[in-house]
Formats: structure tokens, sequence, C-alpha cells
């Protein structure tokens, strides 16, 4: 710890650098390489890909009659059955699943950090969008 | 679970961000903002206040003189000179903070911020 004090102290590391080998040990950890890999299947997979397509036109077309208050039986069942497709999809579970694991251990991590400073590191420093944003 | 690996970085991370002028700063202004008498007062006189204001909104009950006497207080507390000390400490962490995560962020290639921060309003 004093070492690093040391080297920031007298210019020989930046906190940038030392955030950035942060970013590193989080690249070299499983879930960063499981998240990746099921990436790439998904990129490769066309009928996951247009599967998870045909899922984000209809579940945007099921808002939107919402919001016109014209939302039908039919739009919502189609709506549900592409939703079971999608989890039954080995490629898209996969990769949902990947990065919800990633996500787990960047939280656990934020906290970990969070707790040393007594400030909520991710919360403060993320990109402000208003509240929903 | 963390990896010792993560630990260290998260660790060596820390250590880098405690030893910053930026959060040496922070420290201090905020133990001087929590520990000034005046301020405690006007904290309390404030809290106390916009309380019991409420109170009377509901009933349709507050008065404009009274919403004035709030508006007095808070802008007194936030015009003296300890708070906006405080204040310009916080935001000159949050600023490095937010350059910490730009680089980390470029190291994993999305946002590392707004994935790992805890869940807000729109759950």
């Amino acid at each position: 710890m004093h070492n690093i004090e040391k080297q920031i102290e007298s210019g020989a590391m930046s906190l940038e650098e030392v955030a950035g080998k942060l970013g590193v040990a989080v690249v070299a950890t499983a879930e960063y390489r499981a998240l990746n890999a099921a990436e790439k299947r998904y990129q490769n997979d066309i009928q996951a890909r247009e599967l998870y397509g045909r899922f984000r036109e209809q579940q945007r077309t099921v808002q939107l009659m919402q919001q016109l208050g014209k939302a039908t039986p039919e739009d919502m069942e189609h709506l549900e059955n592409l939703q079971k497709d999608i989890e039954t999809n080995e490629t898209l579970a996969g990769y949902f699943d990947a990065q919800e694991k990633l996500v787990a251990l960047l939280r656990d991590l934020n906290e970990f950090i969070s707790s040393r400073l007594n400030m909520d590191f991710a919360a403060l420093s993320k990109p402000q969008r208003g509240c929903c944003g | 679970m963390l990896t010792t690996q993560l630990q260290t970085a998260g660790e060596t991370f820390v250590a880098a961000v405690t030893a910053t002028p930026e959060m040496e700063a922070f420290v201090r202004a905020k133990a001087v903002f929590r520990a000034d008498p005046e301020l405690q007062d006007l904290r309390k006189r404030l809290s106390q206040r916009s309380g019991e204001l409420q109170a009377k909104q509901t009933t349709g009950a507050l008065t404009q003189q009274e919403i004035d006497e709030v508006q007095f207080l808070q802008n007194t507390l936030n015009a003296h000179p300890i708070t906006v000390q405080f204040v310009q400490a916080r935001h000159a962490i949050i600023a490095r903070l937010g350059e910490c995560n730009e680089a980390v962020s470029e190291e994993i290639g999305f946002d590392f911020a707004a994935a790992a921060a805890p869940q807000s309003c729109c759950g």
C-alpha cells in the first residue's frame, strides 16, 4: 500500500494507471472470459440473433400498443411465446447467464471498493443520465 | 466471490484513491462540516422545521412565511463557507472517481460504473 502511495506521490504511476490495472484484473476473471465466449457464440448463431431480434421487436410493439391502450391478448401471448423460446435457446440463455454472472462480480467488486472508500464508487462515477436514464 | 487478484487490484486502487489530494481534502472538509456547531444547529433546525411544515402541507395550513423561513435556513446552510468548501471537495473527488471509472471502463470495453452501481429508482 505504501509503495503505491509513494509511486503516485512521486508521479511514477498515475491514479488512472492504477484504475486501468483494476480493469485488467477484471478482464482476467473467469466471468469476463465466459461472457466473451458467450458473446462470440451469440454473434455466430444466426438463429439465436434472429430470435432475439423478433423478441425485441415484439416487445417494442407491445409497449407501444399498451401506451395506446390497444394491446391485445394475442400480442401478449406472442411475446410470452418468444420469451419462452429465448429461455430454451442455449446460446441466448448462456449469453444472459454469463452477463448476469459478470454483473454480479462487478457489483461485488464495487462493494469491496466502496466499503473501504466509505463512498459508493460506481454510483458516484457513473455517467449521469437522470433517474431512469 | 472475488479472486485474490481482483481483491489485490481493488485494495491497490483504494490505497491510490485514498492517497490523492482530492480524497484527503474531501475527508477533511467532511469532518469539518460534520463537527461545526453552527452548522449542526442549522441542520437540526432545518430538519425540524421541514418536518413540521411537511405535516402542515398535508392539511393545507402552510403559510408563505413558513416556506420563506425554511428557504432562508436552507440558503444559509448552503452559503456557509464550510458547506461551500465541503461541496467543492465532494465535486472534486467525484470528478476524480469519474476519471478512474473511464480508465477501468476502457480496459473492460463497457461502462464499469453503469454495470456495477446499485439499482436506482428504476429498479
